[in-house]
């Protein structure tokens, strides 16, 4: 019962956040971007409903384009690098040899460096932008996916459905992708959304550390840092970004929490 | 026909060293088709990895495996080719059915991969395959785990027989089973073999089992073949004093099973 709540729980904050973010333009009561000096640090009234910040914009309007800006960036990449991991952990599991060794060679030397170096390396040599942050974001999330993957997986080929399909005469693909894939899936699942939760605190970690967005933009991490000047005079700036980043990261870890007990589960009545 | 010839294997204990041990010693045995044959012998005496090397699943490290007149094992040879003619029914069936894949579409899996069938005829034949192997038609959209121990080993038989192969292989395949159980499996085995005429190989630690099926006895222990027997209801025709031993030790007669020895 509590598995299941924690899994409601965290789906419906997920879909409020992702409702927020597709209906930014119709939800946000103002421009996100309209600034006008004379409201800097107003007060909430009817028409500002949390407020102003420091450049009298919006703050809800901001917050809430924001959540495209958090959630916009990370999921879809990390979709895109799931999806690849995943395949291509299976595949140098199962192959074995010289690919595997490869494989697991690359995703030791990939997991040495932390993400911020990696980012800060990229953003330095080639152009501060939201690529550079996502393709940082990309190479060392990869390297963790495909690890977990991979470790799932050689424990599956060791498994005898793996030979015995092998006899059925399926081809290589087929055994990836019709029974490695499928059984590795639902642990990998409980992986990815708490994946998805710390890519949304990298990206808002590097967008308050000035790497990746442009200043100004209405992303959660890069209000926080605009809003560390007024830390005592306007509060609020800090509060609600905050709380939304806290609560949006919450969402996914409780699903992903909610799965891997759930799972746990399932496994146990299996063995029975 | 499969013949082997000097088939052998050992392992060695890490990449660097010289110790090997020793799971096969050499040895050269004819199947014969339509031949029901049992390999006894004793936890690590071998037999499983004979097993193994028959059906294709464990590279000898010496001799081959010869179908007809062809070598199984070749440099950069696929051995899909072979396991249309061999198929191997492991130990344990619960974990050699897919946890996650319909009990029907496990049967279909061959009959995409060998005979490229369509979606009706597959589903088609995979309920005459259901039906020779006594399992109800809706078990099609079951998960292995939903079914008893003795319902995953058809499934799994129902499988390779879908394969059509000349040879079937049955590694331990009524361990665990209380003995009413063992008894049916064994029967619609031997059943279906007369039925269809595929060689058999049982491979055993239950030498009453052997005594009861087979034709031909292998016995095995510490990775040698110590004798090879024609098999007829007496058991005086076992010269070696570990298949004496091993006939002492069994527990119980030999169960008279319903069918008729036909030699």
């Amino acid at each position: 019962m509590k598995t299941k709540l924690q899994i409601i729980i965290g789906l419906a904050l997920i879909a409020a956040f992702i409702l927020i973010a597709l209906l930014a333009p119709v939800l946000a009561p103002n421009d996100p971007n309209a600034t006008d000096l004379s409201r800097k640090n107003a007060a909430a009234t009817k028409e500002f409903p949390l407020g102003c910040d420091q450049m009298g914009r919006c703050e809800l309007s901001r917050i809430i384009y924001g959540a495209g800006y958090s959630m916009g960036l990370s999921v879809p990449v990390l979709i895109l690098l799931a999806a690849v991991s995943l395949f291509a952990g299976c595949y140098t599991s199962y192959k074995g040899g010289v690919i595997d060794e490869i494989a697991r060679l690359l995703c030791d030397i990939l997991m040495a460096f932390p993400l911020i170096v990696i980012a800060m390396a990229l953003v330095t040599s080639i152009d501060n932008s939201v690529l550079c942050v996502l393709a940082a974001i990309s190479i060392s999330m990869s390297a963790w996916f495909m690890r977990m993957v991979r470790s799932y997986a050689k424990t599956e080929c060791g498994k005898e459905y793996i030979e015995s399909s092998r006899i059925a005469g399926a081809s290589e693909f087929r055994i990836v992708a019709r029974h490695l894939v499928p059984n590795v899936l639902p642990q990998f699942m409980v992986y990815f959304t708490t994946g998805i939760a710390s890519a949304i605190m990298a990206v808002s970690s590097f967008a308050f550390l000035g790497i990746g967005l442009m200043a100004g933009t209405p992303e959660w991490g890069a209000m926080l840092n605009e809003a560390r000047n007024s830390i005592y005079t306007n509060p609020g700036l800090i509060i609600y970004p905050g709380i939304c980043l806290v609560v949006c990261c919450a969402g996914f870890n409780l699903l992903g929490e909610g799965l891997r007990d759930f799972i746990g589960r399932e496994d146990e009545v299996n063995v029975v | 026909m499969i013949e082997l010839k000097e088939l052998s294997c050992s392992f060695s204990d890490s990449l660097f060293s010289r110790n090997k041990f020793t799971a096969v010693s050499p040895l050269s045995i004819k199947f014969r088709k339509g031949g029901r044959y049992a390999i006894v012998g004793e936890s690590g005496s071998g037999k499983t990895t004979l097993a193994r090397m028959i059906s294709g699943l464990q590279k000898p490290s010496g001799g081959n495996v010869f179908v007809g007149e062809k070598p199984v094992y070749r440099k950069n040879k696929n051995l899909k080719e072979h396991f249309k003619n061999v198929q191997i029914i492991q130990q344990n069936s619960l974990s050699a059915l897919d946890p996650k894949m319909l009990v029907g579409r496990s049967i279909e899996e061959p009959l995409i991969c060998f005979f490229r069938m369509d979606k009706n005829t597959r589903r088609k034949r995979c309920e005459e395959l259901m039906g020779i192997c006594n399992l109800p038609a809706d078990y099609y959209s079951r998960l292995p785990c939903e079914l008893s121990g003795g319902e995953q080993k058809r499934v799994a038989i129902a499988r390779a027989l879908a394969v059509q192969p000349q040879c079937l292989i049955f590694d331990e395949a009524t361990n665990g089973f209380d003995l009413p159980l063992r008894k049916k499996i064994i029967e619609e085995i031997i059943q279906l073999q007369e039925s269809i005429g595929f060689t058999l190989i049982f491979i055993t630690h239950d030498i009453d089992l052997a005594v009861e099926v087979a034709d031909e006895i292998l016995v095995m222990r510490d990775s040698k073949l110590l004798e090879k027997v024609k098999f007829s209801g007496d058991i005086s025709v076992f010269q070696n004093e570990y298949s004496k031993i091993l006939l002492r030790a069994s527990r119980h007669k030999p169960v008279k099973l319903s069918y008729e020895r036909n030699n």
